[in-house]
């Protein structure tokens, strides 16, 4: 075992996937605690949708749930967490290319505004989930993971199996993607 | 399209600030995550449990049909090989007899009967 695994294995995260290992419910629900947010956002942006976001947050939390005895603590949690939701994710974008996609609520799409400048950030919200969804699966996950989730570079290439180089690269593609996007409005 | 560098950074902190993550989940969340999860415990563990019952059933059947049958056993055995016992011809007789009683006598016909009479030969002469 090496040092970065003994850092990683004190970490209150694995601690907490070794209780859930031991059948502890009460460290399971602790750990969904404390990951929804970022698991929820990152669907969220992937989707649009906050209701598909919610479903495939669970499914990450049921497959770590899964995987707990198996888990060794070898990089940071972060990094097996969003490797798994990263999964997830690509099996909803290749269960969608099977099926016809379902009608996106009125209400996950458009919320209230009660004055004319919350109209512009709605607007602007709207432009730039749309440009989010339009961009390459790994441009899009390589940013959120970036920006969002604020992974280092080597721990993104990790999750998504690939070089830094490459990450890089994608990041900078997002970020002119969006830019040309937000050109237009701002 | 040529653009200042001032406006360039401004994009930048703007793609930064609405990637933030937003105020998402809860209490509820977590309370239907950890519902999920039990329910999903309790399928694994009915699906392993049927998974183990069939194998063990299938065994049995397995270690049955490959059970060795010796001459005398009960039972009828392959005409050929081993041969009924006496015990079975007469069991048979019994049943046959007892049918006999039970059934009407137009069903139980002249052919069924002679059926049985070769039938009956044929155990006594093996």
């Amino acid at each position: 075992m090496n040092d970065e695994t003994v850092d990683h294995g004190q970490s209150e995260d694995a601690l907490l996937m070794q209780a859930v290992a031991r059948g502890d419910e009460r460290a399971l629900g602790e750990l969904i605690q404390r990951w929804q947010r970022p698991v929820l956002n990152f669907f969220y942006r992937s989707l649009g949708s906050g209701g598909d976001a919610e479903d495939l947050a669970q499914a990450v939390f049921i497959k770590l749930h899964r995987a707990a005895p198996r888990y060794r603590p070898t990089a940071r949690f972060s990094t097996y967490l969003f490797h798994i939701a990263r999964r997830v994710l690509l099996n909803e974008f290749r269960r969608r290319g099977r099926k016809p996609l379902d009608p996106v609520a009125p209400e996950d799409l458009v919320a209230t505004a009660s004055s004319n400048s919350d109209l512009q950030l709605l607007e602007l919200e709207e432009i730039f989930q749309r440009s989010l969804e339009r961009m390459p699966e790994n441009h899009r996950t390589a940013i959120l993971l970036l920006k969002q989730q604020e992974l280092s570079y080597a721990e993104i290439a990790e999750i998504m199996e690939t070089t830094e180089g490459m990450v890089k690269t994608w990041i900078f593609r997002a970020r002119t993607i969006l830019k040309e996007e937000l050109r237009n409005i701002l | 399209m040529t653009h200042d560098p001032q406006d360039l950074s401004a994009e930048d902190a703007r793609i930064d600030e609405l990637l933030q993550p937003r105020e998402l989940g809860g209490d509820l969340f977590v309370a239907w995550t950890l519902d999920a999860i039990r329910q999903d415990t309790r399928r694994r563990r009915l699906r392993a449990f049927w998974t183990s019952t069939s194998v063990l059933a299938a065994s049995v059947v397995l270690v049955f049909s490959l059970w060795p049958v010796k001459p005398g056993d009960n039972g009828l055995q392959m005409a050929g090989k081993t041969g009924p016992s006496t015990a079975d011809a007469a069991l048979y007789g019994e049943m046959l007899a007892l049918e006999d009683l039970l059934l009407p006598a137009d069903i139980f016909a002249q052919e069924e009967n002679q059926q049985t009479l070769d039938f009956l030969i044929y155990l006594t002469q093996n």
